[in-house]
């Protein structure tokens, strides 16, 4: 109940009543259920008994009642309670019509459940059945009451005298409704159990013999009347569902036959009531109701061809077009068709092939109408048709079919536009598939041709223009501008169709020229591209252009400079290609100059001026192109803004070529500037970025790090629209641009900061320390940065990530975060542990059988012996992270096999590498089999130092359970290491199981046989002083939690002996840090080792020790490091 | 039989007849009644239900069109096109319209200079270079419109041309003069708001929110304020904390609109404040009770926001199953500027 208040927590109480349900009634609609009851609620708060409450009461009953559906366990049973605390609290609920809305909401929860079930979890089946068993005899219960009180009422007013009857109609017709309805409810209900629990489950099956009985009744009470026929729906779903039963007379019937038997006597009866024009919806909700309710009964009881065959028959009886959008069954026949594509899949899946173009057909169908109506149905179908099976030889090609496959190769031509090849084949079977699209369209009427032609048409030249075929395609296009002129189909009233034919004449013109320009001079019919540009001018006038400006352009394209040249000039002010023009006589020079370098009469210096003077012409026609012209008096608004549009066009094109050609020059500094004023007119973010793009190349190659950081700024800003400029196009840049900084990072102030440092002394070299840990740390942000962009898994610069992030000591947790990635990239082991798990205890023999066989190859002993210790160090005898550290050391003495450690195998490759040119045949054979292994190797070495690393961040950022469980892992491989093995004994501890602390017990007692104390040449106080304290710990934990205060004395003892031995390390003294070897980066990790032990002696040793009245009760720390 | 079905029939004749004869009034709440008009004078317009017979007289100021039983036909198309928010569009028929005006008796020509400037208003709004040929075609209609009932409509809409081509002192004049307009109440509250948005374009901020203080001091709140209000505390001054603080004072004043907005400033503030339950039903509030029950633009941001918010920090009392699709519907329907400050608040 607590958890319930806390849902109705009213934040402000300034509402009146009215407001407040106002409120409730639009949070409803739009599914807040919480809310809405809040608001219900308190707008019951002081308001009267009356119509409003009981609505209020209704409301918030299917709201509980939600409530309840969607959770589970307590909340459940308390939004149920509440639930039916409103449902009492109606005035009058026990009034049929009252009780039918319950009904109505239970019904809706149970169609809830049943669906939800279907895709539930196994675990949480059992749960629902219950639920779907509660709500189901909510609605059969009060519904069989309604319904036998209804005809009780009824049969009553049969016997009554005319006179009264006449006085009791209008109740008549209420109660009438009221066992129509009430039978109906209970009938849907009764199909849903069955379709949740079984039909054959014998509780279902004796609600469905009631239902079949009180169905009979129905049928003979309401005969010859409309409620009948309704009734026959539901009693032939019942029958089909209850497959054999005995029927009121007690008769034995086949519910196949008979169920069908009804579905068709009650379409019949639909069809007659139809000539009713009144009764038109209800015979048309009624016919989809008897046809998809008898396939769901026959899908039920496992007749799925049946059930497909019952849906199909809904779909030969009234075409899609008669349910458009606005239609009141579009959902529901939308609905069936769907479903009908599902099973026809699902048929076609489980190995019936036959029905393949049905289901071609239907998906289609839905697919096209959905897409023509504007369907909201219309995703699910083209989700659909992402599933068809469009490689089976049987399936028909009609028109839709060749269409769509045309599309779907043409898409995946589109998609594989990075591999010319396979986007060639795809565009080469597309094009068939429109060609037969066309020859399909043939001979069909103008509709079908406008919903068709013009995308198949463009598509088919499109195809071909790929294909380099220029005349084919040139020939389609013209056809297709011939066939649907702008003028008949205005871009006003056929948007589509205009814009098909738009790209038509786009490409038409592209096709002419590109025949004309690569196809060769010989093969160039210019009176046939002067033709297109007639056609395509006379339909598109933006697209055809100035006859004298074409012919330029021609000559142009004919190497004809000097002519083009005059050709352009002739192009007057006036005219809308004017600028185009302008633009034209300057890419004479400009082509004239690139010939001369292609043929290698322009070089050096000479060339470069040359680009220069090309330049300063391009830098005249942008000065032109600056300012709009006024528009010429006789000019149409049409063409002035075209002449605009290109206006424009030039001024960039200009820009462009100016910076192209000042880049060849490497005069970046000038192609910098020039792109900053290309910048201001970019319309687009396409554009900018493109501008952008080689801003950040020139400030590179400038190395100007403030004006890269700039532009990575104004880079971050654009907006990818999935056209101009696409999200990955612009992430994969700015990565790009983010390692161009990091680099002029790391040249410029990161390596003449290492040199400072080599050469720095005493405090200035900690100093330069300081600058050089802030400069380790920006650089790996920004190559992080690139990397989190561009979602690239570029393994070498994550690991430069790492090793920038984990030299500076605060760069700690980034480096953490870039290590954890790298898990989360390579979360499999490597190849060299799987090998090393394989061969464990395997004969060395099969060592080096693994490896390729080398020694066979080996001819010289000391190489032998050499291959022999690498062997040794990939893999091992015996699986060593079982043994104790004694017995490893042990082991090692006797058997001579050493543990397996990659490091140690990187160098013994190192030797076999050098003596491979002294064993000839092992150089030769032997070698290149051992190199093939090397990438391996380094993994698998890589692997442990990073899992070593994640460690150690993980212990200095104080995270010492995840410490833990690394180091556990990484005791398995560091054998010989006492640190790792006191981490895993540490895990144990955690785990405090009596097991674990009695095996992290003998762990620890292990270790401190082998490991050294202070004065000792290998003295390592971290590893001693921390086995020390984890041995102590484990051992009172061993005792409970509050072990007895003499243990604890004497653990204390024990422990205090050991710190007096090295007291210097305790008070962190930098000096004797210095002479134990410890490190500047690992002084922290050594300090934070220090505290830990510190703490949990201040919390568990001293308060007990102050109690227990021994000698050492005044133990401090400040008394024990001689502070005090 | 014979008789009541010829009956009905000269009924029904009759009938169609008369709606043949009607004139359309839409008003102010958007109303449309077909009515047949009396007289139309600066002020006021009187005229006749056609139903009942009874004449009724309606304020100017009441009225947003009022279409001629023979005005040209393409008017109702613009119309339509106002409507629609198509500037373009009602501006190439009102262009042929006061082209041919001449054609057409008198009592449409008011009308259809007002349009005209009107309609090159609508297409400054998206492209501010015609803002000035709206203010000359403003400025040029206004000694003829002056007496009609365009009268302080047309001073308004130069008033929004002026502020569109960057003279806002000249803008702001009109908004003052029209605030203190007594018989266009409705008009003045529209002034009053633009005059504060005429500073907040400005980009004098402090400016504005004075203004606006001293309106809401001297009671003036309307919804058209608060979107004013909401602007410059939430995306200008970047101000939460006001805002909240504003709409908590204001909470319950004025209109549904007014409700509507400060609702909005009071949940968005709340929502900065990390107030995530208190910003959610403000927020609904706004959208749901005093507004259409379709969040958009700044409140279904930071109602998607706050529910984001509430269902990852207490998935039990939000969950998923109740939340997730309001959540879902609320991204989808997001502008891409929506989905940008989405994204960039969810990142504070």
């Amino acid at each position: 109940m607590a958890l319930l208040s806390l849902w109705g927590t009213t934040l402000a109480a300034d509402l009146s009543s009215d407001e407040a349900y106002r409120f409730a009634e639009a949070l409803s609609v739009d599914n807040y259920t919480t809310k809405a009851i809040e608001y219900y609620e308190k707008s019951l708060k002081g308001a009267k008994k009356g119509k409003r409450s009981d609505d209020t009461h209704l409301a918030l009953y299917k709201l509980w009642g939600k409530v309840a559906t969607a959770s589970s366990g307590e909340l459940a049973a308390e939004a149920r309670k509440k639930s039916e605390e409103n449902f009492n609290s109606i005035q009058d609920s026990g009034k049929p019509e009252v009780q039918l809305e319950r009904i109505k909401s239970d019904l809706a929860t149970l169609k809830t459940l049943d669906f939800k079930l279907k895709s539930a979890k196994e675990e949480e089946k059992a749960d629902m059945i219950t639920k779907i068993e509660a709500s189901f005899k909510s609605v059969a219960e009060v519904s069989d009451k309604i319904r036998t009180d209804a005809r009780k009422w009824l049969d009553e007013f049969a016997d009554k005298e005319e006179r009264e009857q006449k006085k009791l109609r209008k109740e008549y017709q209420n109660q009438a409704n009221l066992e129509t309805t009430a039978s109906l409810n209970f009938g849907e209900a009764c199909v849903i159990y069955a379709s949740a629990k079984g039909h054959t489950d014998p509780e279902v099956r004796q609600w469905l013999e009631k239902m079949a009985k009180g169905y009979e009744e129905f049928i003979a009470d309401n005969y010859g009347n409309f409620a009948a026929i309704v009734g026959s729906i539901y009693y032939g779903q019942v029958c089909i569902l209850l497959e054999s039963f005995s029927d009121n007379w007690g008769r034995q019937v086949d519910g196949y036959d008979a169920g069908k038997t009804s579905f068709s006597e009650a379409i019949a009866g639909l069809e007659l009531f139809g000539r009713q024009r009144n009764l038109k919806t209800y015979v048309e909700t009624y016919t989809l109701q008897a046809y998809t309710k008898q396939a769901e009964a026959l899908y039920i009881i496992g007749e799925k061809e049946e059930a497909i065959d019952s849906l199909v028959k809904l779909f030969e009886w009234k075409s899609l077009t008669s349910f458009k959008k606005k239609h009141p069954l579009h959902d529901q026949m939308m609905f069936a068709l769907q479903d009908l594509c599902h099973k026809l899949l699902a048929s076609y899946e489980g190995g019936n092939k036959d029905r393949v173009n049905d289901l071609f057909k239907f998906t289609l169908s839905g697919f096209n109408f959905t897409k023509k109506v504007g369907s909201r149905w219309h995703p699910n179908f083209r989700a659909l048709m992402g599933k068809m099976p469009t490689d089976d030889p049987n399936v028909e090609e009609t028109l839709d079919i060749a269409y769509m496959k045309g599309g779907e190769l043409y898409t995946k031509a589109r998609m594989a536009a990075e591999e010319p090849e396979k986007a060639e084949e795809f565009y080469f079977q597309s094009a068939l598939k429109y060609k037969r699209v066309m020859e399909l369209l043939a001979t069909e009427e103008d509709d079908i041709l406008e919903e068709f032609y013009p995308t198949a048409a463009y598509r088919l030249g499109f195809c071909y223009y790929q294909m380099d075929n220029y005349l084919l395609a040139l020939s389609v296009f013209l056809q297709a501008i011939d066939r649907f002129p702008s003028t008949k189909y205005p871009e006003k009233t056929h948007p589509a169709i205009y814009k098909n034919i738009l790209q038509c004449a786009k490409y038409a013109k592209a096709s002419a020229t590109r025949r004309y320009t690569l196809a060769g001079k010989q093969r160039f019919d210019q009176s046939l591209f002067l033709k297109a540009l007639e056609i395509i001018s006379e339909q598109f006038p933006a697209e055809g252009g100035d006859p004298d400006f074409w012919r330029g352009y021609l000559m142009k394209g004919a190497g004809d400079y000097e002519k083009a040249k005059a050709q352009f000039e002739k192009t007057g002010p006036d005219s809308k290609m004017y600028y185009k023009s302008q633009y034209g006589i300057v890419d004479c020079s400009f082509r004239a100059m690139k010939d001369k370098e292609k043929q290698g009469r322009l070089e050096g210096e000479e060339l470069k001026k040359e680009r220069g003077e090309v330049a300063k012409a391009f830098a005249s026609v942008v000065e032109l192109c600056r300012t709009p012209k006024a528009k010429p008096a006789d000019m149409s608004d049409k063409d002035y803004a075209y002449m605009e549009t290109s206006r424009k066009d030039t001024l960039t094109r200009a820009f462009k070529v100016i910076a192209s050609l000042y880049y060849t020059n490497e005069e970046f500094g000038k192609t910098h500037e020039t792109h900053m004023e290309l910048l201001k007119v970019a319309e687009n973010d396409g554009d900018r970025f493109k501008s952008y793009r080689m801003l950040v190349s020139c400030s590179y190659k400038l190395e100007d790090a403030a004006s890269i950081e700039k532009e990575i700024k104004a880079l971050k800003a654009l907006k990818p629209d999935g056209e101009a400029l696409l999200e990955k196009e612009l992430s994969s840049f700015i990565g790009k641009a983010l390692q161009m900084q990091a680099n002029l990072k790391i040249s410029k102030e990161m390596n003449p900061l290492i040199n400072e440092e080599a050469a720095a002394k005493g405090g200035a070299k900690e100093a330069v320390r300081a600058k050089l840990a802030e400069v380790y740390i920006a650089t790996a942000d920004l190559l992080f940065e690139s990397l989190n962009v561009t979602g690239d898994k570029d393994e070498n610069m994550l690991k430069q990530v790492i090793a920038y992030y984990y030299t500076p000591e605060q760069g700690r947790e980034k480096a953490l975060e870039a290590i954890n990635r790298y898990f989360e990239w390579y979360s499999e082991k490597p190849k060299m542990e799987a090998w090393y798990e394989e061969l464990i205890g395997q004969p060395r023999d099969t060592w080096d059988a693994k490896l390729g066989g080398i020694r066979a190859s080996i001819k010289l002993p000391r190489v032998e012996k050499v291959y022999d210790e690498f062997l040794d160090m990939l893999f091992d005898e015996r699986d060593y992270s079982k043994e104790t550290l004694a017995d490893v050391k042990k082991l090692k003495r006797e058997t001579g096999d050493r543990p397996r450690n990659y490091q140690t195998a990187i160098k013994k490759f190192e030797e076999l590498e050098a003596m491979s040119k002294s064993d000839l045949l092992f150089g030769r054979e032997g070698f290149p089999k051992l190199q093939a292994h090397l990438p391996d190797l380094k993994e698998a070495n890589g692997y442990y130092n990073m899992r070593f690393m994640q460690a150690d961040c993980y212990t200095l950022l104080k995270r010492y359970d995840d410490a833990a469980d690394v180091f556990k892992y990484l005791a398995s491989y560091y054998v010989e290491y006492p640190q790792i093995r006191i981490e895993m004994a540490r895990s144990l501890f955690t785990k405090a199981t009596p097991e674990s602390l009695a095996k992290a017990k003998s762990i620890f007692s292990e270790l401190l046989k082998v490991v050294n104390g202070p004065g000792s040449g290998n003295y390592n106080p971290k590893e001693y002083f921390s086995l020390h304290m984890w041995n102590s710990r484990t051992k009172l934990k061993l005792m409970g939690d509050t072990p007895p205060a003499a243990e604890v004395v004497q653990a204390w003892k024990y422990l205090r002996t050991n710190i007096m031995r090295d007291r210097s390390y305790f008070a962190k003294d930098a000096d004797r840090f210095a002479r134990l070897g410890i490190k500047g980066g690992d002084v922290a990790i050594h300090e934070a080792h220090i505290d830990e032990l510190k703490a949990w002696v201040d919390e568990k040793i001293f308060p007990v020790l102050a109690q227990s009245g021994d000698p050492l009760a005044d133990d401090s720390w400040a008394k024990i490091l001689g502070e005090n | 039989m014979r008789f009541y079905v010829i009956l009905a029939l000269l009924l029904w004749t009759g009938a169609s007849l008369g709606a043949a004869e009607r004139d359309l009034i839409r008003f102010a709440d958007g109303r449309e009644m077909d009515v047949v008009i009396d007289k139309i004078t600066a002020t006021d317009v009187t005229f006749k239900d056609p139903r009942s017979g009874a004449s009724q007289k309606r304020k100017v100021d009441d009225i947003t069109y009022i279409v001629y039983e023979d005005s040209p036909p393409a008017f109702l198309k613009v119309i339509e096109f106002f409507d629609m928010n198509d500037g373009a569009r009602a501006l190439g028929e009102m262009n042929k319209l006061y082209r041919s005006q001449a054609k057409f008796d008198k009592k449409h020509h008011n009308y259809i200079n007002y349009y005209f400037a009107y309609a090159l208003l609508k297409v400054s709004e998206s492209k501010p270079q015609a803002a000035p040929k709206a203010v000359k075609v403003f400025a040029g209609l206004e000694k003829r419109l002056a007496a009609t009932r365009f009268g302080p409509d047309a001073k308004l809409g130069q008033g929004k041309a002026l502020m569109i081509s960057g003279d806002y002192e000249g803008a702001r004049k009109i908004f003052e003069g029209l605030s203190r307009s007594e018989t266009r109440p409705r008009l003045a509250v529209h002034a009053k708001a633009l005059h504060a948005r005429s500073y907040l374009v400005e980009k004098q901020y402090p400016k504005a929110l004075n203004l606006c203080r001293a309106e809401i001091k001297a009671g003036n709140i309307s919804g058209e304020l608060m979107d004013v209000l909401a602007e410059l505390l939430l995306e200008r001054m970047k101000d939460p904390k006001m805002a909240y603080t504003i709409g908590k004072k204001l909470a319950g004043k004025g209109g549904p609109a007014a409700q509507a907005g400060i609702y909005e400033l009071k949940g968005c503030g709340a929502f900065y404040s990390k107030n995530h339950e208190e910003a959610l039903d403000d927020l609904l509030r706004s959208a749901y009770l005093y507004g259409n029950g379709q969040p958009a633009g700044r409140v279904n941001v930071h109602l998607a926001a706050t529910l984001k918010q509430l269902m990852e920090k207490d998935p039990v009392r939000f969950p998923e199953w109740e939340y997730r699709l309001q959540l879902d519907t609320s991204i989808k329907r997001m502008s891409t500027t929506d989905q940008k400050l989405y994204s960039k608040i969810l990142k504070q």
